[in-house]
């Protein structure tokens, strides 16, 4: 599983653990039940400190992703896709949400914000 | 072992990478000074008295190598480190002691010079007194000034032997009366040394404890 | 489990300097920075814990022990690197073992020459032809030869090379990684805590400035940065430390105070400036 960190981001450390544990648990790369890595290895491996990764998993545990168990390490929930996925959704419909407010008040008419749509998902097919 | 013993085999581990010099000093030299005085009395008090002198190499080896940090950390009590280092001291009295009397009679026999048993007893009582008159000062000197800062204590067993030869030479009366006596002599020896060291460890623990490292 | 490290307003006076107050407690698993300028108290506070020094009042708990009542109990699971050698110049270094182990009911050989081999130092030196970095490599050895639970080192980077001080920082994650070892490291070498420490304790002229997390540490202030027209008296009286050059000024604030200021530039700071900031002298503001 890919796990790497960057000083230099401007998103904390924590916040891009998460990012990349969630992504890979979307795309199959951890399934349900696969244990994440070994928290202070973990720390260790990638030179921060322990207490950023438990606050990460931490995180994840309390958002429903992972459960700790305690003495044998951090679990992929079941349903952790599904969550993922309907926390994705979710931002598709808020960024949507605005999008149709922007074309409103650039009094764009709804066939071509449909056309826009497809042109740029179609430039979109590989990110 | 116990803590004190694990202590002064430290201290010996400390001056050993200078043995040679110490070898050379405590039991060589003092050989040729009884050679030239033929006089075992003088020999082996010489020889207590260079070993007094070199009781301040554990004290300036630990303080150049900065080894307070070490005898901080290791389990071991001020009191311990103390206790140790008086028997390191004493064994190394010990040592020469016996070196001497094997060595200096053994020199006189072969340069054909006299040496009587009781004379060898006389000295190794005077040896024994030397040695812990000039030690039980020296020590809490060490401890509370530190061997570098405190080169003056190194020097009083040589203060105190030439005093002792100047006794030697001019109050010969009542030095005979006491050297005719061994068990007097033996008597002050005990006492001395019980005594006195312990007032002397008392002190250096005392010293020891209020350091501020 | 207790914390293995627990002081309790700590304090001590010095002819021209005074500890005060000083509290701070370290859980079993991490790592504690101590941090602040030079003379700000940093060894003096490791040789109080060590009672190389004398405290005048507080409380120093070792592993749950008194550290005045159980020195022995606690000496045998505590390991201290200090800053420069602390064996004889003389010995070698395949003799420290012999010298040392004695006084450890738990030395553990097997573990010492493993380490010695793998930190590459040669048995046949002497402690005086090492490196300042192979020195504390030796020290370390032996520190972790007899499984003390709390490593405590004073000032362990400096004085060696980035690479040495890399080698360092892996070694401590490792020791920590079972979560049943502590470590406690006084630098003022930053840069390493922002990568290591998991707890930082801030001394600053004798007084603690904060102990905690490092995280919320670094969450507590913010530096603004902005034209020379916008610092008003209103951000004056609300920085910590302040800069003024001909462009701009650049300040540190606490992160609650921010809001009244969103109009400039903010971003997080590092341990550093956190540090120059605080440490201004009087009169900078």
């Amino acid at each position: 599983m890919k796990l790497i960190v960057s000083n230099v981001s401007g998103i904390p450390i924590y916040e891009q653990i998460k990012q990349q544990i969630k992504s890979a648990i979307l795309s199959g790369e951890l399934k349900e039940g696969e244990a994440l890595p070994s928290l202070r290895t973990l720390a260790r491996e990638l030179k921060i400190s322990v207490l950023t990764v438990t606050r990460a998993y931490t995180e994840l545990e309390q958002e429903g992703f992972v459960n700790n168990v305690q003495g044998r390490g951090c679990f992929v929930m079941g349903k952790s896709s599904q969550l993922i996925r309907e926390q994705l959704i979710c931002r598709v419909e808020t960024h949507l949400t605005e999008a149709i407010k922007a074309s409103r008040m650039a009094e764009m008419p709804a066939e071509e914000l449909h056309h826009l749509l497809d042109i740029l998902m179609e430039e979109n097919i590989d990110g | 072992m116990n803590n004190i013993l694990k202590s002064a085999r430290l201290d010996f581990f400390l001056v050993l990478p200078y043995s040679k010099r110490i070898i050379l000093a405590d039991i060589i030299m003092p050989v040729f000074y009884t050679f030239t005085t033929g006089s075992i009395l003088s020999g082996v008090s010489f020889t207590m008295c260079m070993a007094a002198i070199l009781s301040c190499y554990t004290f300036s080896v630990s303080e150049k190598n900065g080894m307070e940090k070490l005898y901080g950390v290791l389990p071991v009590t001020k009191k311990e480190l103390v206790l140790g280092r008086y028997v390191f001291t004493c064994l190394m009295g010990l040592f020469s002691l016996i070196m001497a009397i094997i060595l200096h009679p053994a020199f006189l026999l072969l340069m054909k010079k006299e040496c009587r048993p009781a004379d060898v007893i006389i000295s190794v009582i005077a040896g024994i007194l030397t040695f812990s008159l000039y030690t039980v000062i020296q020590l809490p000197g060490y401890y509370k000034y530190g061997a570098l800062r405190a080169r003056v204590f190194m020097y009083v067993p040589l203060v105190g032997f030439f005093a002792f030869l100047y006794l030697l030479g001019s109050e010969k009366k009542s030095l005979t009366v006491l050297l005719g006596h061994p068990a007097v002599l033996a008597f002050a020896a005990v006492l001395l040394f019980i005594g006195a060291y312990a007032v002397s460890i008392a002190l250096s623990i005392k010293f020891l404890e209020k350091k501020e490292l | 489990m207790d914390n293995y490290l627990e002081v309790r307003h700590l304090s001590k006076a010095f002819p021209e300097f005074q500890l005060r107050d000083i509290s701070f407690s370290l859980p079993p698993g991490y790592i504690m920075g101590l941090i602040g300028p030079n003379g700000s108290g940093k060894t003096t506070t490791i040789k109080l814990i060590l009672n190389m020094l004398k405290r005048e009042s507080g409380e120093i708990f070792l592993m749950g022990m008194d550290n005045l009542t159980h020195e022995k109990e606690i000496k045998s699971e505590l390991a201290v690197v200090f800053d420069s050698n602390c064996f004889c110049g003389d010995w070698k270094v395949s003799q420290i073992e012999n010298y040392i182990s004695v006084f450890y009911k738990n030395w553990n050989s097997g573990t010492f020459s493993r380490l010695i081999r793998s930190f590459q130092l040669s048995p046949e030196k002497k402690v005086s032809e090492l490196s300042r970095g192979m020195q504390m490599k030796l020290m370390l050895a032996c520190a972790f030869s007899y499984g003390a639970r709390l490593l405590i080192l004073d000032e362990p980077t400096s004085g060696l090379d980035p690479v040495s001080r890399d080698e360092l920082l892996t070694i401590l994650s490792r020791y920590i990684e079972d979560g049943e070892h502590s470590v406690l490291f006084s630098t003022h070498i930053t840069t390493d805590l922002e990568r290591a420490a998991d707890y930082i304790t801030y001394i600053n002229d004798g007084s603690l400035f904060f102990s905690g997390e490092k995280n919320e540490f670094l969450d507590m202030f913010r530096l603004v940065k902005g034209g020379p027209g916008e610092l008003t008296g209103e951000l004056k009286s609300r920085l910590l430390g302040l800069r003024i050059y001909s462009t701009g000024f650049e300040g540190l604030i606490r992160t609650e105070d921010l809001k009244l200021f969103s109009h400039l530039t903010a971003e997080s700071p590092a341990i550093d400036d956190i540090m120059v900031f605080t440490n201004q002298k009087e009169g900078a503001l």
